[in-house]
Order: C-alpha cells, then sequence, then structure tokens
C-alpha cells in the first residue's frame, strides 16, 4: 500500500521541556494507526504537528511523497489532513448544516450563500453518516454525542485523506460508538486513512490495524494490531507491568457500618422519579448505565443543581435540605464533575488558586485576607501527594495534561473531606498511569470513613472498584448488584433495561 | 404562543404592537399623520446607527463609540462645506469614507491589538468628542448649508426620505447577515471564535470588518443630524450609543455575541421611539421618562431570559385546559 503521510525527526520543545522527540511515522492508505500513550506522552503535541497547529523545531512531513509545511490547520487541511479535536469546535448558536460547511457554504450569485444547496448537502452528509439529525437543527439543541458525531462529519465532509481522531468516543453511547466504527471501516475502504487517539484499550483492538506507542515525548514502538495484546500495550506505554489498575480492595464488614447516606424517593420534575438508595461508610457505590440514562442529573440535583423537586436525603442519619451546592457542600457532599473543563475547573486560575477554591474559609485569616504561604504549603503537598508533574503551583490549570487536571479537581474535593463525595466519570481523558493513582487516592478516601459514589460509563472501572453497583435505565433504578454478582454481561444487560436473570424488561 | 416566543423577531414584535397599542390608547394624537411621520424621522437616526451597534454585538464585541463619533463628524461635515466650500454631494461621501476609517482604527486595536472593545471605543467615546470640541474653539457651526437639511427632510413620492434610508440599510444589512458569508462569519466568531478559527475564518479580519460597519452607519447618522439641525455641534449624539445598543438589546441581540436578528433591532429602536413619544405627548416628565425607558430595557432582556420558564407556563396552562 501507498503511504500517504509520512514524518521523520519531528521534535518539539516547550522552553526546555521536549514535548516530542526525533518521532517518524508513517501512515499507509487506508489504514487506521491507533496512537497510544499516557498523558504528557506526547500524542497532543504529535497530532498538533501533523494538524498545523504548532511547527515543528525540527523533522520534515510528506504528504503523498511531496515535502509539505504547515503553518494553520488551514494548510494541513488544504493538504488533505483533518483533525477532530477533543474540544469541541462547532458554533452552538448556528445550524448543524451551517457548523458542517463553515467556511465552506456554497454560494451562487457571486457571494450570496446558497441555502438550500447548503441544507441539501447537509442532509446527504448526514445521511451517509446514519445520523438522526436534522439539517435545520440549532447545534445547541442536540447532545454531546450528536455534537461529536457532527464534529467528525464536519472534518469528513472536507474529503481528507487523513483523519485524525482525538478521543472520538469519549462522550458516545455504545450505539453511536458502534456507528462510528462502521463509519470508519466504510471510509477506510474508500482509501481514507486515520489516526487514531484512545484510552480504551478495546477500541484499539476493534478498530486499528497498527499501534504506535509513545512515553515521555518518544517513540517507543510501533506494531501491527494483531501481534499485541492488553497488557503488552500497557507495558510499552507504562515501561512497566501494571500489575493490578484498581488496585485490591481492602477487607471492610459493610453490613456492619452505618449508612451514611440515604436517598428516599428522591424526584426531579421533568427527569426521575422516586430513585431511592443509600451508601454505607467506606462504601464505594458505582452508578452504571449508558450515557443520557440519567446519572448526571441524578447526582447532580442531589447536590442541588437543579434541586431536587420531592424526596428526602439524609447524611448520617440527619436530614439534610439542599436547594443549592453552597448546602449540599454544608451538608457534607462533594461532587465531581465529568466536565473538568466548563464547570469543574478555574482553568486561567494557577493550580494554587483551584486547589484551595472550596475551601477557602480554612486558608483565611482573621482579617479575612487568603494566606498565601498557607496555600502554597498546601498546594505543594497535594501536589507531592497526587504526583502532579511538570508543573509549579502557579502554573494555570488550563495548561495541564488531562490527568494531572483530574488530579488537582480531586485535590478540591477530597481535601475538604466531605462525608460522601461523588465522583462522575473520574477518569474520563485520563491515561494509565493516572488512572491507577486516581483509583488508590478514591480506595483511600472511602477507607478513612467516608462513602463514594461513583458514576461511570467505563464498566471496568465499575466493576474493578466498586463494592456495589446500581444501574440505572431511563431515568429509573433498574439494578442492584453486590461485587460477587458482577459481570459485565449483567451490567450490560441492566442498562439496556432486561434483567439479566429473568430476561424480563425491567421497566 | 410558544413559537411566537421563540422565534427571534416574533417577540420583538409583540413588544413593539404592545406599546404602540397601549401609546394609542392612552393619548389621541398618537395616530395622527403628522405625529407618525415625525415618530420615522425621530427613530430613523437611533435604527439606523444600531445597525452598527448590533453587527458588533453578533461578532462578540460593543461599540460605545458612535455618539462621540457623530459630534466630531458633523464637526468635519459642517467644517469642511461651510468653510472648505466643499459642495455637499462631495461632503457626504467623504464623511461615510472618513467613519468607516475610523470604525476601521477601532476595529483593527480591537482585533489585532487584543484590547477588549468595551475599552477601545470606551477610549474612543471619550477622545472623540475631545476632537470634536476642538473644531471652531467648541463651539457649534449653524446654518450650513440649505440644500443639507434636503438631505434629512426631502420627499420622495410624498414619504420622508429616512424612511427610504432605513429600508435601504436595513434591506442591506438583512440580506449581509443572512445571505453573505461575511454575516455568517461574524455569527460564527460570535457564537464561538475557537470554532470560527479552526475552520479556517479570519477572526480578527471579522471583527475590524463589523468596526467598519459600525463607523459607515455612524457616518450615516451624522449626516442625518447635520441635515436635520443645518449644524455640525460637539455636543451632539450625546447618549446616543447607548440607545443604539438599547435597540439592539431590545431587539433581542445576545450581548454573549452570536445570536439575535438585524431587523429586530429596527423594532426595538421603533419600540424606544414609540415609548418616548407616548410619554412625550402625555406631558411626562423627563426624569420619569428615563426611569421608564429604563425599567422597559430591563424587562426586555429580562422576558429574553426567561423565555423557558414563560413558554412552560404557557405550556402547562393549556395542558390544564386540555386535561
Amino acid at each position: 500500500m501507498a503511504s500517504t503521510l509520512k514524518a521523520s525527526g519531528l521534535s518539539k520543545s516547550f522552553g526546555t521541556f521536549k514535548a516530542v522527540q526525533d518521532i517518524s511515522l508513517e501512515i499507509k492508505e487506508g489504514e487506521v494507526l491507533a496512537l497510544l500513550g499516557e498523558n504528557g506522552a506526547g500524542k497532543s503535541t504529535l497530532t498538533n504537528l501533523l494538524a498545523g497547529v504548532l511547527s515543528p523545531d525540527e523533522g520534515e512531513i510528506w504528504i503523498d511523497g511531496n515535502e509539505t509545511q504547515f503553518h494553520s490547520p488551514m494548510d494541513a487541511q488544504a493538504a488533505g489532513v483533518s483533525v477532530v479535536f477533543q474540544e469541541l469546535t462547532l458554533a452552538a448558536n448556528l445550524t448543524v448544516a451551517e457548523n458542517i460547511f463553515m467556511n465552506r457554504q456554497p454560494t451562487r450569485w457571486g457571494n450570496l450563500i446558497d441555502w438550500r444547496k447548503l441544507r441539501r448537502q447537509s442532509r446527504e452528509a448526514l445521511e451517509r453518516m446514519q445520523l438522526k439529525v436534522r439539517p435545520t437543527d440549532l447545534v445547541a439543541d442536540l447532545s454531546i454525542g450528536q455534537r461529536q458525531e457532527i464534529e467528525i462529519l464536519k472534518a469528513i465532509t472536507s474529503n481528507p485523506k487523513i483523519m485524525i481522531l482525538d478521543e472520538p468516543t469519549s462522550s458516545l453511547t455504545e450505539d453511536e460508538i458502534r456507528l462510528l466504527f462502521d463509519n470508519i471501516r466504510r471510509l477506510k475502504a474508500e482509501g481514507m486513512s486515520f489516526v487514531y487517539i484512545t484510552h480504551h484499550l478495546h477500541e484499539v483492538f476493534e478498530i486499528s490495524d497498527r499501534v504506535m506507542v509513545l512515553r515521555d515525548g518518544r517513540h517507543i514502538a510501533t506494531r501491527p494490531t494483531v501481534e499485541l495484546d492488553e497488557n503488552a500495550i500497557i507495558s510499552l506505554m507504562v515501561g512497566r507491568e501494571i500489575q493490578d489498575l484498581y488496585g485490591t480492595p481492602s477487607a471492610k464488614n459493610l453490613a456492619a457500618k452505618p449508612v451514611i447516606f440515604r436517598a428516599e424517593n428522591i424526584s426531579l420534575d421533568g427527569q426521575f422519579e422516586d430513585l431511592s438508595f443509600a451508601v454505607r461508610e467506606t462504601e464505594i457505590l458505582g452508578i452504571s448505565g449508558l450515557v443520557g440514562a440519567g446519572r448526571s442529573e441524578m447526582a447532580l440535583s442531589l447536590f442541588g443543581m437543579p434541586h431536587l423537586t420531592s424526596g428526602r436525603v439524609e447524611i448520617d442519619g440527619k436530614p439534610a435540605t439542599i436547594r443549592s451546592p453552597g448546602e449540599a457542600m454544608d451538608a457534607g457532599l462533594g461532587y465531581l464533575t465529568e466536565d473538568r473543563k466548563n464547570i469543574g475547573l478555574f482553568l486561567s486560575f494557577p493550580i494554587r488558586a483551584n486547589m484551595v477554591s472550596t475551601q477557602l474559609k480554612r486558608f483565611t485569616n482573621r482579617l479575612g485576607a487568603i494566606e498565601g504561604r498557607k496555600t502554597m504549603a498546601f498546594t505543594q503537598e497535594a501536589m507531592g501527594a497526587y504526583n502532579i508533574r511538570n508543573a509549579t503551583p502557579e502554573k494555570p490549570v488550563g495548561a495541564l495534561s488531562g490527568g494531572n487536571q483530574q488530579k488537582t479537581l480531586f485535590t478540591m474535593w477530597m481535601s475538604k473531606h466531605p462525608r460522601v463525595l461523588i465522583v462522575d466519570e473520574p477518569t474520563r481523558g485520563v491515561d494509565v498511569g493516572a488512572k491507577s493513582e486516581i483509583y488508590a487516592r478514591i480506595r483511600e478516601f472511602a477507607d478513612s470513613g467516608h462513602g463514594v459514589i461513583v458514576i461511570s460509563s467505563d464498566m471496568p472501572e465499575i466493576m474493578g472498584l466498586c463494592d456495589r453497583t446500581l444501574v440505572m435505565h431511563q431515568n429509573k433504578i433498574v439494578g442492584d448488584l453486590n461485587a460477587e454478582d458482577f459481570s459485565e454481561e449483567r451490567i450490560l444487560s441492566f442498562a439496556a433495561g432486561i434483567n439479566p436473570w429473568t430476561k424480563e424488561t425491567c421497566l | 404562543m410558544q413559537r411566537i416566543l421563540k422565534s427571534q423577531l416574533g417577540g420583538p414584535l409583540l413588544a413593539l404592537i404592545l406599546v404602540t397599542v397601549i401609546v394609542a390608547l392612552t393619548t389621541d394624537r398618537f395616530l395622527t399623520a403628522g405625529n407618525l411621520s415625525n415618530l420615522s424621522l425621530q427613530v430613523s437616526i437611533v435604527a439606523l446607527v444600531a445597525i452598527g451597534a448590533t453587527v458588533v454585538i453578533f461578532a462578540g464585541g460593543i461599540d460605545l463609540s458612535s455618539g462621540s463619533m457623530i459630534a466630531l463628524l458633523t464637526m468635519i461635515l459642517a467644517e469642511l462645506v461651510k468653510f472648505g466650500g466643499l459642495p455637499i454631494w462631495a461632503a457626504i461621501p467623504g464623511i461615510l469614507l472618513f467613519g468607516a476609517l475610523l470604525g476601521g482604527v477601532l476595529g483593527w486595536l480591537t482585533a489585532y491589538g487584543r484590547i477588549p472593545s468595551f475599552i477601545t471605543t470606551l477610549a474612543a467615546l471619550i477622545a472623540l468628542r475631545g476632537i470634536a470640541l476642538s473644531f471652531n474653539n467648541g463651539s457649534p457651526i449653524f446654518s450650513v448649508d440649505p440644500g443639507l437639511e434636503v438631505v434629512f427632510y426631502g420627499r420622495l413620492l410624498g414619504v420622508p426620505l429616512p424612511f427610504f434610508y432605513l429600508l435601504l440599510c436595513y434591506g442591506a444589512a438583512h440580506v449581509m447577515m443572512h445571505r453573505t458569508k461575511l454575516g455568517r462569519e461574524i455569527m460564527a466568531v460570535g457564537g464561538n471564535p475557537s470554532a470560527a478559527v479552526l475552520s479556517g475564518i479570519n477572526m480578527r479580519r471579522v471583527q475590524t470588518m463589523t468596526f467598519v460597519i459600525a463607523g459607515v452607519m455612524t457616518a450615516v447618522g451624522a449626516v442625518l443630524m447635520s441635515a436635520r439641525l443645518n449644524s455640525g455641534s460637539p455636543n451632539y449624539g450625546q447618549t446616543l450609543e447607548l440607545q443604539a445598543i438599547a435597540a439592539a438589546v431590545v431587539g433581542g441581540a445576545s450581548l454573549m455575541g452570536g445570536r439575535g436578528n438585524v431587523l429586530a433591532t429596527l423594532l426595538g429602536a421603533m419600540t424606544i421611539v414609540v415609548v418616548q413619544n407616548g410619554l412625550n405627548l402625555n406631558a411626562t416628565p423627563s426624569s420619569i421618562q428615563n426611569i421608564i425607558l429604563g425599567a422597559i430595557i430591563l424587562l426586555a432582556v429580562g422576558i429574553d431570559n426567561w423565555r423557558a420558564e414563560i413558554a412552560s407556563l404557557f405550556a402547562r396552562g393549556s395542558s390544564i385546559e386540555r386535561s
């Protein structure tokens, strides 16, 4: 097969930090190359070099045998390299059609936009990808998964030779992922090549032809996918075998522990009704289910955003009235969001300011001023404890890798010692190394006499970490499994609304 | 009801009809030909300047400079025609061009100099009036040229000329916003700047262009202002920039950028002028007038923000009716 893109000796430094060193790669026509590595391994920098967002300090890029230099994403796109960025880049105020063909709208009579043609072209593109979205829908009205699909479609319609997909499935449902893979296979057959970046190893085996692993900015290995298994890939990524990603559960006699959190018949108008569950001290309770099952909505309204319309919440046996996040925190609840960039962190603030933001009172002196030395000492200690690398307390959180951002978020919430901590997708977009550290922290936190509720779409995560899991389906709790009963099939079955033992529908 | 609340023209139209009905019912002189004709003259200057304000707001910026820029441009126009002896037909295009240039400078400072538009145009708000005061020792220039008045008071087929200016400018603005690439680029930049840039849109050029458009529309306003009073004055146009922004906002433009309809700005401007007119006809003191105008702006934006709640209120009401 002919090679579509070739790069040799690519290097890029930021100050003294060598993000990418001497990387060479080759992408053949119609193949999917999985690009793997821990956060900070250089994947983002490498893709930014290939996509023209950054220019390399050294090295060359050839497309179809011609040496090229990109000075902007537009240059790369013109040469046939399209990127779907992890951060969504759609304008929510515009329609689907306008977003797909942004800056490429068909025109007539010189400069006037041909709306009819624009809508027709969009409809054709949507149908080809089997997406159930209308060209005239506002992007603001779409789900996150649908937006992700439109994002990919936008890149595809520019007819690239090479598509770079950065964590494309992070907000897709199972069905949407299957559809995406079908589309990738079809486009592959038409000769399009893909660079596929992911943290989900099973996706690597399902969709990729070859695997390229980076570590610390260096190329570690490139091998055909069929020659590898999960353990082999992980050991290439971290340079050591991770014996047990999820750690070992400590022996705990949950039945003897008091109930720390209880929700009884809680409802939120127009969302869910009459949900009840309880968490015991030291328990890690999972809430699994498909995206859109209502898990985050339930968690957010327990936290007062928006507050429950009816029902009873008890913490340590005392009834808690929660009408706002402030009241939730006073009552002893913590909520760690799945959307750290938008509602979790103050991206432009330094790490220091983020870490103390949930507990300013603790760092305030009698005059009401925040004590710089105290916050600094706290931050440095926390950064050490959480192994937040390549950063100083003054570095803006937005400049950190996903894993380090997530660790900062955990520090913010755990160091406040809420009685019960709800963590929503605790390891989304986080590399293997940071994952195992986060799991260890969650266990430690639960063991020290707290309760933890883990919302996750990652089935192995639920099974590896939790003592028990609830399964939600269409805004109802349909399953309640103890660790002994955990199996992927059972959880999936409940999530799809079918009781795995009786085979009856749960609704 | 829900559909009207959802559409971008419906709300402002409803507001305009509402205030018009109230004013027509509370005064007997509102619906006279003389008053209505006067009304269209009154609304024209604010409404034309508001086109520029709206376009800038669509792209996520704000323009505070138009009032002072009008003062400066009327002074330059009066100077050129009265003392420089330049014919009107040459002076007016010159003023429009100069407005475009001034807008371009502000846009350039904002987009390429990366100074927030609130700051660049606030500086211009202060400085441009200073420059205006440096002409003619700070005194107004009266009786510029009898031919100038025709521009404002002239009629075509019995209809005052400003009506045609409104028609022409709003028509062009609507086509530009809806049918040209520049218009959609403005919306994209206002809606999500990083998405716009990654789609290959030259964001800085687009931002600069919105200020050029605002400059031209401000110059149009300045020419009409001069023509209306056959004079130039460094005191013209005070708070006009705020009225223009108010018109855009009452018309439903989001100050966050990326949302709104330029035709709705005309409805917004008319709403404000009808209220003012009604209050004048009822001999309301100007102190009360200002209070009422402030309340209207709050209400207009409030209702816009509470759309969802209001719509659900109606939805709930109708479902009760059905059951």
